[in-house]
């Protein structure tokens, strides 16, 4: 039962306009992948990798959390809701088929900009494959993965888009905080200040984890068995997330 | 009973998620510089910040560098500044005195961004003649690209060492260093022309000739440049 | 057989704002019981608690107290689900998928198996007048037609009880006869069919039975063949509930 609601997710996001922004995306990241690249020479591949991810993971992100908040409270809104409640449907297979179907379409998203990239840097720089430009590109879609459960389920405790949204940058930019954060955290002496910083610091996903690709260029900084954990990490993370977002929904009414 | 299960699941996974950040926490070590450390003041913040809350450091880093390089004359050296530079230039004994501090704050950001060190240092450094500031930004980077058996770490070092030669103006010792720094394909433009002035300034202008004649294939842009250079290198060559 | 029991069932709605709770009457101490067969009409005046009625049958309401039972399930069942169809009130759909696919979907949904969902799909869509439509995108739909995919998702799980809410609210006079006919050809496949409106003349040409509703309380329930001049009786004994003191002045 979660396939059908997944496919409809895709059908609904391929059908809208993302594909227009995607293209948009794409030419904004060339253009400045080639505009910066002229600039530095001896470092071309470097700023084309780095724009190019930069890019990748800003547009997923914005448009994982977009069409995340919106999943089920435009369902609300429109009404399309309730022929699928008064459905032989689980309402978590629901939330999951819904939430799957958009980590379906940032997949799709993020293959097609990584494949524009992987040409960019073929074309315009002297690179060479590297794993790690892989493996920065598997965290991203894992933040996406975290995040997207995220501003799910806050849509589901807010009840509002606009506030779902601000509170899912706000993780966001905690998250790639997070380090700061427990140094803070260490240097305070005020204990309320102290658990408050701490709290947010274990309650807030750190995306420092997932963020390799801000780390490319730093010899062996995330071994394969530390990747691992981190992988497992945000799934975890995820499924206590989507768990409290499908406790919260089995008790709406419609 | 449901609800027992419910908070029963809750709890698992909590416990779950706190043993793997635990693991995590207990191996890995944040790669970079923290805040508190931000010894500069930025006119521009939104690039750190940027790094900071965004987890996109190594693109500020290239921004910066990028405005660096623009500040120093660009990419071809000698061309007419643009219209309209961000950095006003000074007299000519301390000309482009922000291009330390803007190296400082590309190297704050990603730190592993060994191209900074390289060039920022040698431009600094050997052109500008202030040894200092050069020494200490490469002195930065060999503390956090510590790795024996990377051959970038041993070229930051070589940099160094040369440095310190050149001040005392002991070339033929400069040369030897600078030879391990420059020996690979991609090396930077800059180091190459440092070393080709340091043959000259060595008398040996046979060599510093050859290196020219290198550039000249490698850096087609530069070919007024090194015409000029070679010429006048030809006329010592004949008088010697 | 009882298709649909309602039994004590209260119904009361609570806004939350910051300091005081709003609470307002949705139904109270409603009880109903519908055989399997019939077509019962909800009657009753805009916000008197039709809709809610319905809602809690379909469990997506809960009741504050009381229970509904659909064929003996209690909702909210998977059990029950498979067997109610239900088309709210001028309802949307995905405006981005062609009739069939929403078709498709919907029966997917609801468990349909893919061996004979395509051929249940047909008969759907001939049924409903929709065949030459089939490939068209909602989004290039008229009200009407719309509606008619409506009926189509409430049929193609082959549901027993059928909801239809306000079904006619909004259609000209050509498509309230097409509705109409409709709900006659359902009522020969011996489906259950409930449906709310406040239009009497409507609810006359197609209803076995009528149950008003007045400010959430189920005030009647008229047997329609025991009325003579069907038209005018009910609507004598509707306004009589509605507003008592004026009609007895």
């Amino acid at each position: 039962m979660i396939l059908p609601i997944a496919e409809y997710t895709v059908k609904e996001n391929i059908r809208g306009k993302i594909f227009y922004i995607l293209l948009m995306f794409i030419l904004v990241m060339v253009g400045a992948a080639l505009v910066f690249s002229s600039l530095s020479p001896d470092t071309e591949a470097r700023v084309i990798t780095d724009i190019g991810l930069a890019c990748i993971e800003l547009f997923s992100f914005m448009a994982g959390i977009f069409a995340a908040v919106n999943l089920v409270l435009q369902e609300i809104e429109n009404r399309t809701i309730y022929l699928l409640m008064t459905r032989p449907l689980h309402r978590w297979e629901y939330i999951l088929g819904r939430y799957l179907g958009v980590l379906v379409i940032l997949f799709i998203n993020i293959l097609l900009m990584l494949s524009v990239l992987v040409l960019l840097l073929k074309f315009a720089s002297n690179w060479q494959w590297d794993a790690m430009l892989f493996w920065s590109v598997i965290t991203i879609f894992f933040k996406l993965i975290i995040i997207v459960s995220v501003a799910l389920t806050a849509s589901l405790v807010f009840t509002s888009t606009v506030t779902a949204i601000a509170f899912s940058f706000m993780v966001w930019i905690i998250g790639h905080f997070s380090n700061e954060l427990r140094i803070l955290s260490d240097k305070v002496t005020a204990p309320v200040t102290k658990v408050f910083l701490s709290a947010l610091y274990y309650l807030v996903p750190n995306f420092q984890y997932l963020n390799l690709k801000d780390k490319l260029y730093i010899p062996e900084v995330m071994p394969m068995h530390i990747i691992a954990l981190v992988l497992l990490y945000s799934l975890v993370y995820t499924a206590i997330v989507l768990f409290i977002g499908n406790l919260l929904f089995s008790r709406k009414e419609f | 009973m449901r609800k027992v299960l419910v908070v029963l699941v809750l709890l698992i996974l909590l416990v779950a998620l706190w043993r793997l950040r635990a693991a995590i926490d207990s191996e890995y070590i944040y790669p970079f510089p923290p805040l508190a450390t931000m010894h500069f003041v930025s006119d521009n913040p939104y690039l750190e910040l940027g790094g900071l809350f965004l987890g996109l450091r190594s693109l500020a880093a290239d921004v910066v560098w990028v405005k660096t390089l623009q500040y120093y004359g660009g990419p071809t050296e000698g061309e007419p500044e643009m219209p309209g530079a961000e950095y006003e230039h000074d007299s000519e004994q301390w000309a482009y005195q922000q291009l330390f501090p803007l190296c400082e704050r590309a190297v704050w950001l990603d730190p592993y961004f060994t191209h900074v060190y390289n060039i920022g240092s040698a431009s600094i450094g050997f052109v500008q003649e202030r040894y200092d500031e050069a020494v200490i930004l490469l002195k930065e980077g060999i503390v956090w690209n510590y790795n024996p058996k990377d051959i970038h770490y041993w070229r930051l070092n070589y940099a160094l060492a040369a440095l310190g030669y050149d001040k005392v103006k002991d070339y033929a010792h400069v040369i030897n260093m600078l030879q391990n720094v420059v020996d690979y394909e991609e090396s930077p433009m800059i180091l190459l022309r440092v070393l080709a002035n340091t043959y000259e300034k060595n008398n040996d202008y046979r060599k510093a000739y050859t290196l020219w004649e290198v550039i000249g294939r490698r850096f087609p842009s530069q070919a007024g440049q090194v015409r000029n250079k070679m010429a006048a290198l030809a006329v010592k060559i004949g008088s010697k | 057989m009882l298709a649909v029991k309602i039994e004590n069932v209260t119904k009361i709605y609570k806004k939350r704002y910051l300091l005081k709770t709003k609470q307002s009457i949705g139904v109270k101490d409603l009880n109903l019981e519908i055989n399997e067969g019939e077509t019962f009409g909800l009657l009753g005046l805009n916000g008197a608690g039709k809709t809610t009625t319905i809602k809690l049958l379909l469990g997506l309401l809960r009741p504050d107290s009381g229970n509904c039972f659909i064929y003996g399930h209690k909702v909210p069942a998977r059990a029950a689900s498979d067997l109610v169809g239900y088309l709210p009130e001028s309802p949307y759909f995905y405006r981005y998928l062609t009739a069939q696919e929403i078709i498709d979907f919907y029966g997917k949904v609801s468990g349909v198996p893919d061996r004979v969902r395509g051929e249940k799909i047909e008969e759907i869509l001939e049924l409903v007048n929709l065949t030459a439509n089939r490939h068209k995108r909602l989004s290039e739909f008229s009200k009407g037609m719309l509606q008619r995919v409506g009926i189509a998702q409430a049929l193609i799980h082959d549901p027993k009880v059928l909801f239809f809410d306000e079904l006619i609210t909004g259609l000209d006079p050509v498509g309230i006869t097409e509705m109409r006919a409709l709900i006659l050809r359902l009522k020969e496949r011996k489906k259950t069919i409930i449906l709310s409106s406040h239009i009497i003349s409507e609810v006359v040409k197609v209803c076995d039975r009528v149950g008003i509703i007045v400010e959430g309380k189920l005030a009647r329930i008229v047997n329609l063949a025991d009325l003579t001049s069907k038209g005018d009786e009910l609507e004598q004994i509707f306004l009589k509930l509605v507003m008592p003191a004026e009609v007895a002045a």
